[in-house]
């Protein structure tokens, strides 16, 4: 086992983290910063897949109070008040920065003036984008302005467990595995920021990068971090169905339904007539994923599970000019949307919960921060499109900002040894039969697919807590693979692990939510229920499964009386 | 291509006693060359290495060369090939890591070396420049944007001897499009630094790796421009 001594530890290497690599590199140039990525540098997480764009108030006639009302409304009036004004606060200072410091280019109209336009749940057009590639351009100029600092790069590095001190409540370094050797590094250090992003890989079906697994949140749950909306997931409704590849469920963005796109079912009838008459396949995401699984479970879906998005009349002209990239990537699975159908199903998209923050993205244990998907709060029960980068921008950046403030006043807690040894243990292993985790994976993302999914009941809530214990007892026995280096079972195995503890989390919290509340539908409670105007917060019991407990929502800025109505993609 | 279709690859792998012949079943029509190295992954060979993350060609984690060409293995379509045989190498010019996987760090040193970051005029600005997308230099940024680091052009001119140091066709690309930007500082003076890269680069070599270069940069024209811009620089200098 190697050991390295460092002032801040950065785990995850999406926009979220290397926005914070820039902040606490600017912040503090006496500081050693390491990011620790489990895929390549510039190339892991999801903030590089962002098409439709990042939401900020610039426009005189637009407003925070109206961002922040459209953020507050979107997520079910259950978000944190104060992170979310935050984000809606400073999400301009990150576009400024973005342009003018790093060198990003946002679409411009005619006259040279930033363009923007609207997403979903938005009263204004205050999305800023670069066509429908707009991950490429953010991320590709935060990682050369990494480049270009003084910032040692961990590549294909993950974070395997956090590492505590004595009392059991300070967080003094982590364990790492570095993929391709196999080696353990074992890092001291005085803060560490999880920005692995979120767990929908744990579905499925999902439009995620497919490395990630929740790693950030499984680290802070066996730490003993606290948790917030953890029941929260979104699915986005058009994810293209490609059978028998890895292509399956990745996202045709919603603006082809705010141009006019038609959703069909089997017979080929409009089918949100059924669901949500009025705004048709302009609802909001959750309820048109919701409406999508109902046709399918109703018998009126594709042979493959889906339905189908018909952008046809929109004309191939228009279709190429406002969404090339969708347009290629239909391409590519034999549909061309000009003259086609394109058969899809909601995927599993963005995680709204996750570890619980302060206003300076610290978690509960002393020295652990958190920020992007790891994070929760923001959202509450569902995002906005546009949001999600905007998150990891202004967090990214208060994230870099209050670590490199903890690690220059802080002092560096020690490592207890017995909790390296376990977190040590854990990876060698003692005996067990051979076998593959793959398989248990692919059990584990279907029962969360079917359980915890769009659609959720108490019965296949009840169901899936024993279906997971069974998979976790199954995936126990196998033998710990002994070849570290190199060797994507042993990837699979840790994956599988992070997911269940995710799992159990999401599954908890969607079994005391007896309501229906944004992203979280429960068949058996189709309603929301003012009763429920709480976030449930968790962390690990002394069995390893969560404990939860409601806690009320601080309406700080906003009753839920002054935000009543509905939200829906604008034409 | 019909449901027991097959088809075979043959994978250069870094343990030369490691296997190297596959059949794979080609189960959808629109099936990838990724689809195919993970289902030997699943099925025969838990070890091959090779990497991939977004999917959809946004990442560029998962360029190779595939029948001598490179190109991302998330966007070729098994259904393309001809042959029913496939060819698929790490890219060149970059350390063999673990069979498909390449060492990409001196990828991204060659970007670091060259500056191809913004060094910008106006830092603390608080508004949005205008930037009228029809000027010279916006259309010929706009043109060059969008590169995706998957590091195809530095593969397709490796062997290539250059007087430079190196830093390779997307170093170069992002040089040209900062020294075209008015909110860049260090634009001209970066041009020095490049210089003997931008000179020992053959037109060929830049045509080669414009072929293969998943975002359709027009690397020929920056080469062109860039020599251009260079003269100038000499001249002036």
């Amino acid at each position: 086992m190697q050991s390295m001594t460092c002032d801040i530890l950065i785990i995850g290497g999406g926009g979220g983290a290397l926005y914070a690599a820039i902040h606490a590199r600017d912040a503090a140039p006496g500081l050693d910063i390491v990011v620790a990525s489990k895929g390549l540098f510039g190339k892991s997480g999801c903030t590089r897949m962002v098409q439709g764009g990042y939401n900020a108030v610039l426009h005189e006639d637009d407003s925070f109070d109206r961002h922040y009302d459209d953020t507050i409304r979107g997520g079910g009036l259950i978000n944190d008040q104060e992170l979310a004004w935050t984000l809606v606060t400073q999400a301009p200072e990150r576009v400024f920065e973005m342009e003018n410091a790093f060198g990003c280019v946002f679409d411009r109209d005619a006259d040279g003036a930033i363009h923007q336009r609207a997403l979903a749940g938005q009263s204004f057009n205050r999305t800023i984008h670069r066509g429908d590639l707009t991950g490429i351009e953010i991320v590709g100029r935060l990682a050369e302005q990494v480049l270009v600092r003084d910032i040692e790069l961990l590549d294909e590095v993950r974070g395997v467990d956090l590492l505590l001190d004595a009392s059991g409540r300070a967080v003094a370094g982590a364990l790492l595995l570095d993929l391709h050797s196999g080696e353990l590094i074992a890092v001291h250090t005085t803060a560490v920021l999880l920005a692995t992003g979120g767990a929908a890989p744990l579905y499925r079906i999902t439009a995620a990068s497919l490395e990630k697994s929740g790693d950030g949140l499984a680290m802070a749950y066996r730490a003993g971090a606290e948790f917030v909306d953890m029941e929260m997931m979104q699915f986005h409704p058009t994810g293209l169905i490609v059978d028998g590849s890895l292509m399956n469920g990745t996202v045709l963005e919603e603006g082809l339904r705010g141009a006019g796109g038609h959703l069909l079912n089997a017979g080929r009838e409009r089918y949100m007539a059924r669901y949500d008459p009025e705004k048709m396949e302009r609802s909001t995401r959750d309820r048109v994923s919701r409406s999508g699984m109902m046709e399918v479970r109703a018998g009126r879906g594709t042979a493959s599970g889906g339905v189908y998005l018909d952008v046809r009349h929109l004309g191939k002209e228009f279709l190429l000019e406002s969404s090339p990239g969708m347009y290629a990537r239909c391409l590519t699975v034999g549909a061309d949307m000009a003259t086609d159908l394109i058969e899809v199903t909601p995927t599993a998209h963005f995680q709204m919960g996750g570890i619980r923050i302060d206003a300076d993205c610290r978690a509960t244990l002393e020295g652990l921060f958190a920020a992007g998907e790891d994070a929760g709060g923001v959202h509450g029960a569902n995002r906005l499109g546009g949001n999600g980068v905007a998150e990891s921008m202004v967090f990214g950046a208060i994230a870099g900002e209050s670590i490199a403030r903890h690690a220059t006043e802080g002092t560096r807690a020690s490592i207890d040894r017995d909790r390296l040894d376990a977190a040590r243990t854990r990876l060698e292993g003692s005996g067990g039969i051979t076998g593959r985790p793959f398989e248990l994976k692919k059990r584990l993302r279907a029962l969360a697919w079917d359980r915890l999914g769009v659609l959720r009941d108490a019965n296949g809530l009840t169901r899936a807590a024993g279906e997971i214990d069974a998979i976790e007892d199954e995936l126990g026995a196998l033998a710990m693979p002994t070849r570290r280096g190199g060797n994507p079972d042993l990837q699979e195995r840790l994956d599988a692990e992070n997911l269940i503890d995710v799992a159990r989390l999401i599954g908890a919290a969607a079994e005391l939510r007896e309501e229906s509340r944004g992203s979280h539908f429960r068949e058996d409670f189709p309603d929301s229920d003012d009763r429920f105007l709480v976030n449930f917060v968790q962390r690990r019991g002394a069995d390893g499964k969560p404990r939860t407990e409601p806690r009320s929502v601080a309406f700080t800025r906003r009753t839920p009386e002054a935000l009543q109505g509905d939200i829906l993609i604008p034409a | 291509m019909g449901s027991n279709a097959t088809v075979t690859l043959e994978v250069v792998r870094t343990d030369p006693a490691g296997r190297n012949r596959f059949e794979v079943p080609v189960r959808s029509a629109h099936a990838r060359v990724l689809d195919a190295l993970n289902w030997i992954r699943e099925n025969e060979d838990p070890t091959l290495g090779f990497r991939y993350a977004c999917r959809v060609g946004m990442c560029g984690a998962c360029a190779v060369v595939i029948d001598g060409k490179e190109a991302l293995t998330c966007q070729t379509a098994l259904g393309d090939v001809e042959s029913g045989t496939l060819r698929v190498e790490p890219l060149r010019g970059l350390p063999a890591r673990h069979d498909l996987i390449v060492d990409m760090r001196p990828f991204f040193e060659g970007l670091a070396r060259a500056g191809a970051a913004l060094r910008p005029r106006e830092p603390d600005r608080r508004d949005l420049p205008v930037l009228p997308p029809d000027s010279d230099e916006r259309a010929a940024i706009e043109a060059r944007n969008g590169c995706i680091t998957c590091g195809a052009c530095v593969s397709a001119v490796a062997g290539e001897a250059t007087s430079g140091d190196g830093v390779g066709p997307a170093a170069l690309n992002r040089v040209l499009m900062l020294a075209l930007d008015e909110r860049d500082g260090a634009g001209i003076a970066r041009l020095g630094d490049i210089a003997g890269e931008a000179r020992g680069l053959s037109a060929e070599a830049m045509a080669r790796a414009e072929s293969v270069c998943p975002a359709r940069i027009p690397l020929s024209a920056t080469l062109e421009r860039l020599k251009a811009l260079v003269a100038d620089h000499d001249d002036e200098g």
